[in-house]
């Protein structure tokens, strides 16, 4: 009996330990005391004074062999910064960088806790624009007087999103995506569509219908998914959403940071996602990211709502389709609207750890502030490299894009990106856009109705933790 | 007198050689596992998420977390994944060792490694092959299914697939390993029982029914609460299966993903904390209970 019970308390304390480790797994990292981290206002940089600084982006820069670091860079689509590496060498040969390669999410976590923890971070890390405000009261450096020349080179909207409330600018603008609209011209004009008609969504489910029946249903206007596939090509609901709201003006949060979606935007833009499955124009609930390619090879899907990104989706998984695509901005939701849509966006940031920030800095100015660059960048795959505007001027980004049939694909993403209204992001996006996707599948089966849903959501993101 | 004393001397040196020896693991594991744990305790009690400024906020987390649906629904979906899976990951393990173990069995040594080889690769590669075997496109039983003229199994869009799949791929996994154990402890137990047994005309199953499974108690025990605590751990098979999101209608959310979501992705640390010791105080209660109804009385 004696011994039973010492088995039992043997057990129970191994098991505990075992147990626990899992308790062990989420602590790590973080500081002995709730107060934690460094928490003191982002450090100003006080190098900024740089003879290559350069609103323009084009000028001839200074060989510049007085400086020598070893960088660490962090973030999860590093060929694009790699490769500009080579040039930057040309002026700046002594200044290296080490790039590690992380997912979105995990790249966050990991600066967000060694900037907290007081060690281990890089010198330079992506950041995306809706997790900004995790770094706010983090030690990231405050770039304003970095930036200030290049005031009038990103739309407005960047700037919002890289300034923490109390006015600091923490990161350097790079990227956003900006929605637009890409069709098959091919299919557009066997059904008889002029893609110029479609100037509202009204005319795009009218298209839609159109094309519906002429192919005798075996072509439909867009894929209606509430889960992304994994290749990227077709959006899925909650970017649609998104951006119909940003168009019309809405908001995931209000000034104060309570949730705003519910309201007649997002009514509206709701109600249009369901009212395209109601009309029969939408593929739906495609399983896979195979299964979605291999409809879009059979012409089962004529356009795709998507963030400028899908040029690259596009390019890489259906690259023998160059010449079948066209590409227009979105459609608006009244005659005479607005065309332009954001989501998402990446911006680069500087740790007050770095052991170089000026070394950093050069980095990130040579790649994000000079119209090569970007040119570069895009070459090789990189995001909306014109929404630094000088690049929007250059022949190279206002030239037609041979795979959308010649027409200028950059250009029409930078009109939407000026054209977007600004859209507030907190710190309970991530959470507000969990429980969007978990409540609009039974929306999308026809179950409630629009403003329901949203009270739902903004109820569950306001209780949220 | 001397003579008495000699021996004592020598165990207590005996003693500090060993803690020598154990030094390594001891020092990381205080610092970093049972220093973790504990930290993570206090970390529990407030509602720090990752930068400055957390606040002392008591039970609150812990109060938050059963008036949490997607707690309460990961909590269920991870004890619907534990019912289906610990009994088959013990019992079912334990009989087809004990089958392995017949004379009668051919091959035995090639089937025990066919058994085992799931084990073999990595948890992200599994689950990126199921998800493979399981694309409506190309995958085989998919293909096999609708050739049946049966639906695909849809693991992105319908909200039914996703614990049955996961609990297969748990089992496709474990089983092999389990069944190890029981066979390495079956292969120790007395023989002449066995033997005796039969020639007392014992039928298969009586034999396997009331000898072999009271004989193996121990090693039941131990792997189900093994299995027990594996299953309320499980990250990498939903994760991959399902992604952040945990599938449709989060039909594959289980309290290992829902502590990552709020941990890393939601940065809610002090209340990814409380999760944690809530699952832990769950598991121990659970191997309680699983050892105060196998004790031998």
């Amino acid at each position: 009996m004696k011994n039973a019970t010492q088995r039992t308390t043997t057990a129970v304390a191994v098991a505990s330990v075992l147990a626990l480790g899992l308790a062990g797994c989420v602590g790590q990292g973080g500081p002995n005391t709730a107060s934690g981290g460094d928490g003191s206002a982002q450090v100003p940089a006080e190098f900024c004074a740089s003879q290559n600084a350069d609103p323009t982006g084009v000028a001839d820069l200074v060989k510049d062999e007085s400086i020598t670091a070893d960088l660490k860079f962090w973030g999860w689509y590093n060929i694009v910064p790699q490769a500009v590496l080579d040039d930057f060498h040309e002026i700046y040969p002594n200044i290296n960088v080490e790039f590690t390669d992380f997912n979105t999410s995990d790249t966050h976590t990991k600066l967000a806790t060694s900037l907290a923890g007081g060690s281990g971070a890089p010198d330079m890390s992506m950041v995306q624009d809706r997790d900004a405000p995790r770094f706010y009261d983090l030690p990231l450096l405050d770039l304003s007087e970095c930036l200030a020349p290049y005031k009038d080179t990103f739309p407005e909207f960047k700037w919002d999103k890289i300034t923490t409330p109390a006015g600091n600018q923490q990161a350097v603008p790079w990227e956003a995506d900006a929605g637009v609209l890409v069709y098959r011209t091919d299919l557009f004009d066997e059904y008889g569509i002029d893609p110029s008609s479609i100037e509202t969504w009204d005319d795009y489910i009218a298209a839609g219908e159109k094309i519906d029946e002429a192919s005798g249903g075996k072509t439909k206007m867009l894929m209606s998914l509430p889960i992304a596939n994994d290749n990227g090509i077709a959006g899925h609901v909650m970017s649609d959403f998104n951006m119909m709201l940003n168009e019309q003006g809405g908001q995931y949060f209000n000034e104060d940071g309570e949730p705003a979606l519910a309201s007649p935007e997002g009514e509206r833009a709701l109600d249009l996602i369901r009212e395209f499955r109601e009309a029969g124009i939408t593929l739906n609930d495609v399983a896979s990211g195979q299964a979605e390619k291999v409809a879009f090879e059979n012409d089962e899907v004529a356009t795709i709502l998507q963030q400028a990104s899908v040029s690259f989706g596009l390019k890489g998984s259906l690259a023998d389709m160059s010449g079948k695509w066209g590409v227009m901005p979105l459609p608006a939701f009244d005659e005479g609207g607005t065309r332009g849509a954001i989501r998402g966006g990446t911006s680069l940031a500087i740790p007050a750890q770095s052991t170089n920030p000026e070394a950093a800095w050069k980095f990130l100015e040579f790649w994000l502030l000079r119209v090569d660059s970007r040119w570069t960048n895009y070459e090789t795959g990189g995001l909306v490299e014109n929404l630094f505007l000088p690049a929007a001027e250059d022949p190279r980004f206002t030239a037609g894009d041979d795979y959308f049939g010649g027409q200028p694909f950059l250009q029409i993403v930078i009109d939407s990106a000026r054209e977007a209204p600004q859209f507030n992001e907190n710190i309970k996006t991530n959470q507000l856009e969990s429980s969007f996707k978990q409540n609009v599948r039974d929306f999308l089966a026809g179950e409630g109705d629009s403003s329901s849903l949203l009270e739902t959501v903004a109820n569950e993101t306001k209780q949220a933790q | 007198m001397t003579t008495a004393i000699r021996p004592k001397r020598a165990r207590s040196r005996t003693h500090k050689i060993g803690y020598l020896f154990i030094a390594p693991f001891l020092l990381v594991f205080l610092v970093f596992q049972l220093g973790a744990t504990i930290g993570s305790f206090g970390i529990s009690l407030t509602n720090w998420k990752g930068a400055s400024g957390g606040q002392f906020v008591g039970l609150s987390n812990y109060a938050a977390l059963f008036a949490d649906a997607d707690f309460l629904s990961a909590l269920g979906h991870t004890l619907v994944v534990w019912i289906v899976t610990v009994p088959i990951l013990s019992f079912g393990a334990l009989l087809l060792a004990h089958l392995l173990n017949l004379r009668a069995t051919r091959a035995k040594s090639l089937l025990r490694t066919l058994f085992f080889l799931p084990v073999l690769p990595p948890l992200v590669v599994v689950g990126v092959l199921f998800l493979l075997l399981l694309d409506p496109v190309f995958g085989l039983p998919n293909i096999f299914l609708q050739a049946i003229g049966l639906p695909a199994i849809d693991l992105r869009n319908d909200p039914n697939v996703a614990l049955p799949v996961l609990s297969v791929v748990i089992i496709w996994r474990w089983l092999g390993y389990n069944m190890t154990i029981h066979l390495a402890a079956l292969q120790t137990l007395p023989t002449e029982v066995l033997e005796s047994a039969k020639v007392d005309g014992v039928n298969a199953w009586q034999l396997f029914w009331h000898i072999v499974v009271p004989m193996s108690k121990p090693t039941l025990i131990f792997t189900a609460v093994m299995s027990s605590i594996g299953t309320f751990n499980l990250f990498d098979e939903p994760y991959v299966l399902f992604g952040p999101e945990a599938g449709p209608n989060q039909a594959g959310l289980m309290l290992g993903t829902y502590m990552f979501r709020q941990g890393f992705v939601f940065f809610n640390l002090g209340y990814a904390s409380a999760i944690a010791y809530t699952v832990a105080i769950i598991v121990l209660i659970i191997t309680i209970i699983q050892l105060r109804v196998t004790r031998n009385d």
